[in-house]
């Protein structure tokens, strides 16, 4: 009996320890056991995974005390003497196989930390060399945003075993009257397959620019060209009136799915607002784009009363483009219930006209609330969107539709985090999705405070959201907190949030050298490009395209500098052509006095007032150098005779400069020129070519065309004999047109002077033919001997297969 | 939209009257509805001082950040505007110039750093929309009250701690937002505002709601949160219209049971209030389809209550 109860009690014991042992890889905000009772480990054996560590608590991470943490731990009786050292640990399950060669640890320590797998060490941080104890305290004192970072070290596979292993920390504090600790880890395996390859020419391989003050003029990357597409102040084509200034979202809508016809829709945040709709298309010859056509979308009609500083906004997967209104102010000039201004707005490419959705009239997207919209981003399956808040309750926001691709009823939630930032950095890496009531019109009038009583977390200015196509993760800005957060979307709750970029500063691999160069305030407008680079606009100061790799982290960062805009102006609304051979942003209120400089038409633009403009790699846009080149139909002829010559020069040259020695003409500015030769010789062609990029350098072609003398040009029998075809192949005709009477004799001898035929004949006074068969022999020259009485003609006769 | 009702029958005239009143009418029409919001498409919209110039009948004129510190002397000479937009410049006065401008309909001057509104700001006869919103403004002078035509005021986002005396002889006004000051009362000319449909006082210093703000029989959206309110009055049941209250953040201990008198109420607001339990016949308010009461110490058993008293409503607690 007794024996039994045991049993049952180890089985117990047993389960419970197996409860507690997690598994790889380690996520932020996972459990951890911890000890915070202030007694020394330094002489157990704490950290191996036979260890029971009897009496320790658990709680998830971040574990510390005096700043937001999912788990507090006590510091101990005395505030002005507090413990130096917390433990922590967490049991997991690996299979050793399924590791990368290096391992990598994101550590959050406040202040320092030493890092344990099953009892060895493996790394340390702001901690003093060994030897250290329990009552050592760190290296230096970590405040602000560096309390909740996470540093990143990479730790061998082999520091692992197969089963069990236990990972674990000592956090050591800075003195005993320090006001806080914190601790957190992630483990994974490394992603070194995320850096992108620059093999293949990419859209985003370029080298970093040198960071700069703004100047008086457009920077961008020395392997990219652009082209001003579109400028306030233009006459639309359609319709009266001029181009509205402040250009903003700027969006390439393609044709189905062209990346050379499309749609350009750029967003005029003004008041009153409104949206250009161009129709552009690439030129394949000239490798420009060419504006079609130009037009405002009336958005100002009695159901749609107005529209307002139309900032951002998106492409949606069923082709069609949403502006963003980021002005509330109140009023609800046509009494339809609904507030005139607050909202977003589809509009069809197409028809340039909002969308009516079947009610007999045009609408705006309602059911996704009113608040000061700034952007959106769709899934790709049409069921959820992504936006957030630029003013008001600063919240992000989620959209799921009923019906995938109609936008016209869903559900809302705001997003929640489980703990509060601090120093602008996440407490947990967790969130939550609070729905909010969106049915009436009264709800989504008044969305967005609903939201922010309903707990939505405050970014402080969220000016885009964009999905990763390498991760599928939402990333979005806040321009307030100078961040780019990063978190992944698990329906109604939310994890790995963290910060991706910003509030730092970076080394730039410039031309000069590297520097450092702050992060600074304004990221504003995301873009991701096929490989996952992900663009950033910067307003409020800098004013940069920054271009974070895919394989960028905090601790090892991978940030280049793509433009500086013109003195003035931020970069707006940047969007590709499906391809990503193309790009389309803005330059919004650039200063009146820039200065004028040449875009890839080659002719100057000047960035005075906002413009829309398309970008690409050198080669894709614009014209370039002819590169020079020439045939000629034949290259040798008989004198006298006529050689048509071909361009073959490469990059559409607009002009030729030929010079034909001893030919007449002996210059030529045609394309395709003819040219006859009149003295036997061998003589030279030179071409050079031009367009608006420039002029090729000059080719010559030495000894390229070959004048022969007619043999004996003071032949006595000039003007009576001919033989043809020459070059021949077998077949020769000897035309006489000689005297009556005389003896014909036809003789033809190889270059050895061995005679391979003889023809005779009597001349008839008249047109006579005389045929030569030479089949038989291969490819040579002959010369041929004709005697018409006393009088001898000689001919070289060139015979081919 | 103002509801344009076939006064006259077209068939009773000669063509000739007709066709006068057709143009007299198109006229009206034309000016009427420019004013509910500039049309760029109907109209050009200029967007700088020195085009306009060039052109004659400008009527709309936009110099949204453009970075001023004044307004240019030669917009004055712009006679005919109908709408100005000098959003989001540096304006600390009110330069001659605007007071030109006697025929504007709309004027935008958000986003400035206006310390005041001048007592020619009655020259404005015309104006129907004025937008003063984030500014520094501390004083409103008496003169408002001579925009006979003001449709809709917004001063949010200033320093005012008083509205003008008068402000109810503005008798057109139908929205008015004054969120985010220092208000701690509204004169009582307000009740006079017998259009007044949107009236947003959020975040500023009420400690009570006067029962002269219940005169305002077209209110249908009210925006009271963030503030210090510790009841509403006993008749609030009397602003019958209205569909939205936005009371969050305030103090309230209680609702009056006159509150479920409003069977239009679709969307009420009492987030973090210190609410114990709702009127009892809470089932009345029939129209209610959101009820936010987050962030209150109300008891499960009454959490019940409201749930199974209103039905078609979604409750938050």
């Amino acid at each position: 009996m007794k024996k039994r109860l045991l049993s049952v009690s180890a089985l117990l014991l047993s389960a419970a320890i197996y409860a507690q042992i997690g598994s790889y890889p380690v996520s932020k905000g996972s459990q951890w056991k911890y000890l915070d009772n202030g007694t020394s480990q330094d002489a157990t054996d704490w950290n191996m995974p036979t260890a029971a560590n009897a009496g320790w608590l658990s709680g998830n991470a971040p574990l510390g005390y005096g700043d937001p943490t999912a788990t507090v731990i006590s510091y101990g009786p005395d505030s002005g003497n507090k413990f130096i050292t917390s433990y922590f640990y967490r049991d997991i399950e690996v299979n050793a196989s399924t590791l990368t060669e290096m391992v990598e640890f994101g550590v959050r320590r406040d202040d320092g930390v030493i890092v344990y797998v099953n009892g060895v060490e493996v790394f340390r941080d702001n901690m003093p060399a060994e030897p250290t104890n329990y009552m050592t305290f760190s290296s230096s004192t970590i405040d602000g945003a560096n309390e909740k970072r996470y540093y990143i070290f990479q730790v061998p596979k082999s520091a692992f075993t197969t089963g069990l292993n236990r990972i674990s920390a000592e956090v050591h504090n800075r003195d005993g009257s320090s006001s806080d600790i914190g601790f957190d880890m992630f483990i994974r395996n490394t992603n070194a397959d995320l850096a992108i390859s620059c093999d293949e020419p990419h859209i985003g391989c370029f080298s970093s620019i040198a960071p700069t003050a703004q100047l008086d003029h457009l920077i961008i990357a020395p392997e990219f060209r652009y082209q001003l597409l579109f400028k306030e102040g233009e006459n639309y084509m359609t319709g009266t009136g001029t181009v509205p200034g402040n250009h903003d979202f700027t969006a390439y809508v393609p044709t189905g799915g062209s990346s050379t016809v499309g749609h350009l829709s750029v967003n005029q945040e003004n008041t009153p607002g409104g949206v250009s709709m161009l129709n552009i298309h690439l030129d394949e010859e000239t490798k420009l784009w060419v504006v079609d056509d130009s037009k405002a979308v009336d958005m100002y009609d009695a159901n749609l009363v107005t529209t307002s500083r139309n900032c951002s906004g998106g492409l949606t997967p069923w082709g069609t483009v949403i502006t963003t209104e980021e002005d509330t102010a109140a009023g609800d000039a046509n009494g339809d219930g609904y507030e005139d201004l607050g909202w977003f707005v589809e509009i069809d490419p197409v028809t340039a006209s909002v969308k009516d959705y079947g009610n007999n009239k045009k609408e705006k997207l309602w059911a996704l609330g009113r608040m000061n919209h700034e952007n959106i981003v769709i899934t790709p399956d049409g069921t959820t969107a992504y936006y957030g808040e630029d003013g008001g309750t600063h919240c992000v926001y989620k959209f799921v539709a009923d019906t995938p691709n109609n936008f016209t009823s869903g559900k809302v939630y705001v997003l929640k985090l489980d703990l509060a930032l601090s120093n602008d950095e996440p407490s947990s890496a967790t969130a939550t999705w609070v729905l909010v009531p969106n049915t009436t019109q009264a709800d989504r009038n008044n969305l967005r405070t609903v939201a922010g009583t309903l707990g939505g977390t405050n970014f402080n200015g969220v000016e885009d959201c964009e999905i990763s196509p390498i991760d599928g993760k939402i990333y979005f800005t806040s321009k307030g907190k100078n961040r780019i957060y990063s978190f992944r979307d698990n329906g109604l709750t939310i994890s790995e949030f963290e910060t991706f970029a910003g509030g730092m500063d970076y080394t730039i691999a410039g031309p000069n050298g590297a520097v450092t160069e702050p992060w600074a305030d304004g990221n504003d407008n995301l873009t991701f490009d096929d490989k996952g680079n992900l663009w950033v606009l910067q307003d409020g100061g800098l004013n940069y395209i920054w271009v974070i790799r895919p394989n960028h982290t905090q601790s090892n960062p991978k940030i280049e500098l793509f433009a500086s805009m013109p003195a003035g102006a931020e970069p707006t609304g940047l969007t590709f052509t499906p391809d990503f051979k193309y790009g389309f942003f803005s330059v919004q209120h650039p200063n009146g006095n820039n200065a004028a400089q040449q875009d890839a038409t080659f002719g100057d633009v000047t960035f005075n007032a906002s413009a829309a403009i398309v970008f690409a790699l050198d080669a894709n846009l614009g014209a370039h150098t002819p590169a020079a080149d020439f045939t000629a139909d034949v290259t040798t002829v008989n004198e006298g005779e006529t050689v048509t010559f071909t361009d073959l020069s490469t990059n559409n040259p607009t002009s030729w400069s030929w010079t034909f020695e001893g030919g007449d003409p002996a210059t030529s500015t045609e394309e395709n020129p003819v040219v006859t030769y009149a003295t036997p010789g061998t003589y030279n062609v030179t071409l050079t070519t031009s367009n608006v990029a420039g002029t090729s350098p000059e080719v010559v072609k030495v000894e390229y065309i070959v004048v022969e003398e007619i043999l004996g040009t003071e032949n006595p029998l000039k003007g009576m004999v001919s033989l043809y075809p020459n070059p021949t192949e077998g077949r020769v005709t000897v035309d006489i047109n000689g005297e009556a009477g005389s003896d014909v004799l036809v003789e033809v001898y190889d270059m050895l002077g061995r005679k391979v035929s003889e023809t005779k004949g009597q001349s008839i006074g008249g047109n006579q033919k005389l045929d030569i068969n030479l089949s038989a022999s291969g490819e040579q020259i002959y010369i041929v001997n004709v005697h018409i009485g006393d009088k001898t003609g000689t001919y070289k006769l060139i015979k081919k297969n | 939209m103002p509801l344009y009702r076939p006064f006259f029958d077209f068939m009773k005239m000669n063509k000739k009257t007709v066709s006068v009143l057709l143009l007299a009418i198109s006229a009206f029409w034309g000016i009427t509805t420019f004013a509910q919001a500039v049309n760029p498409i109907k109209a050009p919209v200029y967007y700088s001082v020195a085009d306009a110039l060039k052109a004659t009948g400008v009527t709309q004129l936009n110099l949204r950040d453009r970075h001023y510190f004044s307004v240019p002397n030669e917009v004055g000479q712009l006679k005919e505007l109908r709408f100005i937009n000098l959003m989001g410049n540096n304006l600390e006065h009110w330069d001659e110039p605007l007071f030109e401008l006697t025929h504007l309909e709309i004027l935008n001057l958000q986003g400035n750093t206006l310390k005041y509104i001048p007592s020619e700001i009655g020259v404005f006869k015309s104006l129907q929309a004025l937008n003063l919103s984030d500014n520094d403004i501390a004083t409103i002078p008496d003169e408002i009250e001579k925009l006979k035509k003001l449709k809709s005021l917004h001063l949010s986002e200033n320093l005012i701690t008083s509205l003008p005396t008068d402000i109810g002889k503005c008798s057109n006004l139908e929205v008015l937002t004054v969120d985010n000051n220092q208000l701690s009362y509204l004169p009582q000319s307000i009740s006079q505002l017998k259009k007044l449909r949107t009236l947003h006082i959020g975040r500023n210093q009420f400690n009570e709601f006067d029962n002269e703000w219940l005169k305002l029989k077209s209110l249908t959206d009210l925006n009271i949160e963030y503030n210090q309110l510790r009841n509403f009055p006993k008749t609030l049941g009397s602003l019958k219209q209205l569909k939205t209250i936005m009371a969050d953040h305030n103090k309230l201990t209680a609702l009056p049971d006159d509150i479920t008198k409003l069977e239009v109420l679709e969307m009420l607001s009492l987030a973090h209030n210190s609410l114990t339990q709702l009127p009892k016949e809470i089932a009345n308010m029939k129209g209610l389809r959101t009820l936010i009461l987050t962030g209150n110490p109300i008891g499960e058993a009454e959490k019940n209550r409201i749930k199974l008293a209103l039905p078609d409503c979604a409750v938050y607690f």
